[in-house]
């Protein structure tokens, strides 16, 4: 039986604008704005949109490393919202991010070794003779050389980095890791080796994942579940191959449909949208996809549509599917 | 293809002459590129793409020059002209658009204002009659509300409306040749779609050709008529866009293509990797720069630098692997045995 493990439910998150000579709120840019969805063990969770669209900000509301405006988010069963000390401290250590620009995420002045058993002496994971081993095995599930160790990450080219990411994030054993685009800042042979490390990881260490990507391609090959999001909202989700052989939301469509296949004898029908994505500080009235949809209705900019399951784990938020169009 | 040829780039060296040594960026580059035609040029960072751009548009940043090799553009060698005459050729025959718009637009001016000067720039028409053109351009180019958007200065536009501006303005006289180099990188997807959309009318009803720069195989087999596949600084495939997707011979062309995921293929099925990453240009590997992450390096590849040479009609490519190399190489007496320490993947 599926499980889940992680479960976001009705998640918001508002940044304040602030502005005018005494810098004060004069606006909210709404991130993300009632996203709700469930992550089973074991299993990745796509999470695919269009810049700005609110995926970092999922990602980061689900560790908690920013709070949320409301919402819960469940981990095993527990709020991670209620943890305190030693329990948040806890969770800390079974969920892990790992960013897009590896170049940033680590710091110059340290020596790989110090990079990797940073997190385990702060979180006092092992005893200190321990250590040392714990790093070695580490730089080998990430495929690098123990000599590596010794070096400062200047010394490292973009893919190596990121490996080095990964072995710190896998540092402390953790259940859950956040990918927000680990492989867009890297070229397409070795973007490769990191999915495909990625991959291997998730099965030998039992990972659940979230990995965000605006790549369709990336996405429908890694996950086993896709969400959709536009402007801060969930508009679809099903199963990865389901949602891209039948994709139900208007815009699902365009977005699918845009996707450049790299097959010059693959059949195309492009869905070409007019403008483009709107602001999350004043998105679009009811439906948010409702000025470029090619199908809307009388309904779609009154009233928000519901996110509802149209099939066993198929949901979709459009007035297209459900009954309740008033 | 019978088409007429409209540029002819043959044997391009291009080095950078920088303190720490000499960058070999472009290493014998050869490509032409037929009227009517939509090329892509694909390979990873660094492989040369916009430093051959670069070179043809005569733009070569500095410490960098043309050191060999020559650049015709119907029948003019660019690669000999005075500045002077260069500038009579970019922006009226040859123009280029980069991935960031707002490097090419001036902040200060409306949209319509630098159009219309561009237009002026190379056509004798008063500054009214080169801004209503500049209107007229916008509608033909399928930009919505174009009578507003020739008043707008470049900051209140969108990142894609900024793109198909800057397009606009390369169009504004008419080159025979577009230059884009990663025109939609920056751009998101559902507005991609409308900027490619765009320039391939620019192929159908401007007939410019168009030289497309890009690292997205999938952009590539979408647009495409022929393909050219660069490695640290050479051409190492040339063919039209079906050959090179369907029936690519060169070991790195067939390593791309695996390593790209892709939707229809089988869900978490291991991806084609290649060890290693791409050389250093100041001291490139010898002979085949691909040969210390190429899984079918012989002695030879180490030794010889295989030639770009026409293995099927119209396709050429360059290693050792195939007869035309493979005669020049046994004539060079190469050695075909596999070199030692190769990688097996
Ligand atoms: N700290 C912040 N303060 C103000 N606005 C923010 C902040 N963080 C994010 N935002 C805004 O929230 C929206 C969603 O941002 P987010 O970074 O989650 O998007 P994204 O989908 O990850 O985009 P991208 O693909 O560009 O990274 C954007 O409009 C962004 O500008
Ligand atoms: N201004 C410069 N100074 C020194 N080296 C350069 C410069 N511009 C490009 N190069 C080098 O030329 C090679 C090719 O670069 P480029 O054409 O920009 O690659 P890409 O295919 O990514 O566009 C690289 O090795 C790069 O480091
Ligand atoms: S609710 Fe209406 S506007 Fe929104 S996607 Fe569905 S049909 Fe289109
Ligand atoms: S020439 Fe040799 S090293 Fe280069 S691609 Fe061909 S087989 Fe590989
Ligand atoms: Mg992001
Ligand atoms: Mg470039």
């Amino acid at each position: 039986m599926a499980e889940p493990l992680i479960q976001v439910k009705n998640l918001v998150k508002y940044f304040p604008i602030y502005g005018g000579v005494l810098l004060k709120e004069i606006g909210r840019v709404h991130a993300v704005d009632g996203v709700s969805f469930e992550i089973n063990k074991q299993t990745t969770l796509g999470l695919v949109g269009e810049s700005g669209c609110g995926k970092t900000t999922v990602g980061r509301c689900t560790l908690r490393l920013i709070e949320p405006t409301s919402g819960e988010i469940y981990y095993n069963g527990e709020n991670i919202l209620k943890f305190k000390g030693a329990q948040l401290n806890k969770f800390r250590c079974k969920a892990q991010i790992v960013f897009q620009n590896p170049h940033a995420s680590l710091n110059p002045r340290m020596k790989i070794k110090d990079i990797l058993s940073e997190p385990i002496r702060i979180h006092k994971l092992l005893p200190k003779n321990e250590i040392e081993n714990r790093v070695l095995q580490l730089i080998s599930e990430v495929a690098l050389e123990p000599s590596h160790l010794v070096r400062y990450p200047h010394e490292f080219s973009g893919g190596q980095k990121q490996r080095i990411v990964i072995a710190r994030a896998l540092a402390l054993n953790p259940e859950f890791i956040v990918l927000d685009e680990p492989t867009s800042a890297l070229d397409v042979s070795v973007q490769a080796q990191i999915l495909n490390l990625l991959m291997d990881l998730q099965r030998k260490f039992k990972l659940t994942y979230l990995f965000i990507t605006h790549n369709l391609n990336i996405c429908r090959h890694i996950s086993d579940e896709i969400a959709v999001m536009y402007v801060g909202k969930i508009v679809e989700r099903a199963g990865a191959d389901e949602l891209f052989e039948e994709p139900l939301h208007p815009y699902t469509q365009a977005l699918l449909s845009a996707n450049p296949i790299p097959d010059p004898e693959a059949k195309r029908s492009k869905i070409i949208l007019t403008g483009e994505v709107p602001s999350p500080i004043n998105p679009p009235s009811g439906c948010r996809f409702h000025p470029r949809c090619p199908k809307r209705m009388d309904v779609c900019d009154k009233s928000e549509p519901s996110y509802i399951q149209v099939k066993p784990g198929h949901y979709v938020a459009c007035y297209l599917y459900s009954n309740n169009k008033s | 293809m019978t088409a007429n040829v409209l540029l002819t780039i043959r044997n391009l060296r291009t080095h950078f002459f920088t303190e720490e040594g000499v960058v070999q960026a472009l290493d014998g580059v050869d490509l032409e590129v037929y009227e009517k035609e939509i090329i892509g040029l694909v390979g990873e960072t660094g492989s040369g793409k916009s430093v051959t751009a670069l070179s043809v548009m005569r733009l070569i940043p500095q410490p960098g020059f043309i050191v060999d090799g020559e650049i015709i553009f119907k029948g003019k060698p660019l690669h000999l002209l005075s500045e002077e005459e260069m500038r009579k050729i970019r922006g009226k025959e040859i123009t280029m658009i980069f991935q960031d718009p707002m490097n090419a637009l001036n902040p200060v001016f409306t949209v319509g204002n630098q159009i219309a000067e561009t237009i002026q720039l190379h056509n004798d028409v008063t500054y009214r009659e080169a801004f209503n053109q500049s209107i007229e351009l916008l509608r033909r180019l399928n930009i919505p509300k174009p009578e507003r958007i020739v008043n707008s200065y470049p900051h209140e536009l969108s990142g894609g409306m900024r793109q198909r501006i800057q397009i606009a303005i390369g169009l504004a006289c008419q080159p025979a040749l577009l230059i884009a180099d990663e025109p939609t990188t920056a751009l998101d997807a559902t507005v991609e779609v409308q900027v490619l959309e765009l320039i391939k009318r620019l192929r159908d009803e401007f007939n410019t050709s168009i030289m497309l720069i890009t690292h997205d195989l999938g952009v590539i087999a979408e647009m495409c008529d022929r393909v050219v596949v660069m490695y640290a600084g050479n051409v190492v495939e040339k063919a039209d866009v079906k050959t090179i997707f369907k029936h690519p011979l060169h070991p790195y062309t067939q390593a791309l293509l695996g390593a790209i995921p892709y939707a229809e293929r089988k869900k978490k099925s291991r991806l084609t990797t290649i060890p290693g990453t791409v050389p250093n240009l100041i001291n490139p590997p010898s002979g085949c720069r691909f040969h210390p992450r190429c899984k079918h390096a012989m002695i030879v590849c180490k030794t010889l630098k295989p030639m770009l040479l026409e293995e099927e009609q119209g396709h050429f490519v360059s290693c050792f692997l195939y007869s035309k190399n493979k005669e020049f190489a046994e004539r060079e007496h190469g050695v075909f045995e596999p070199l030692p320490g190769r990688i097996v993947y």
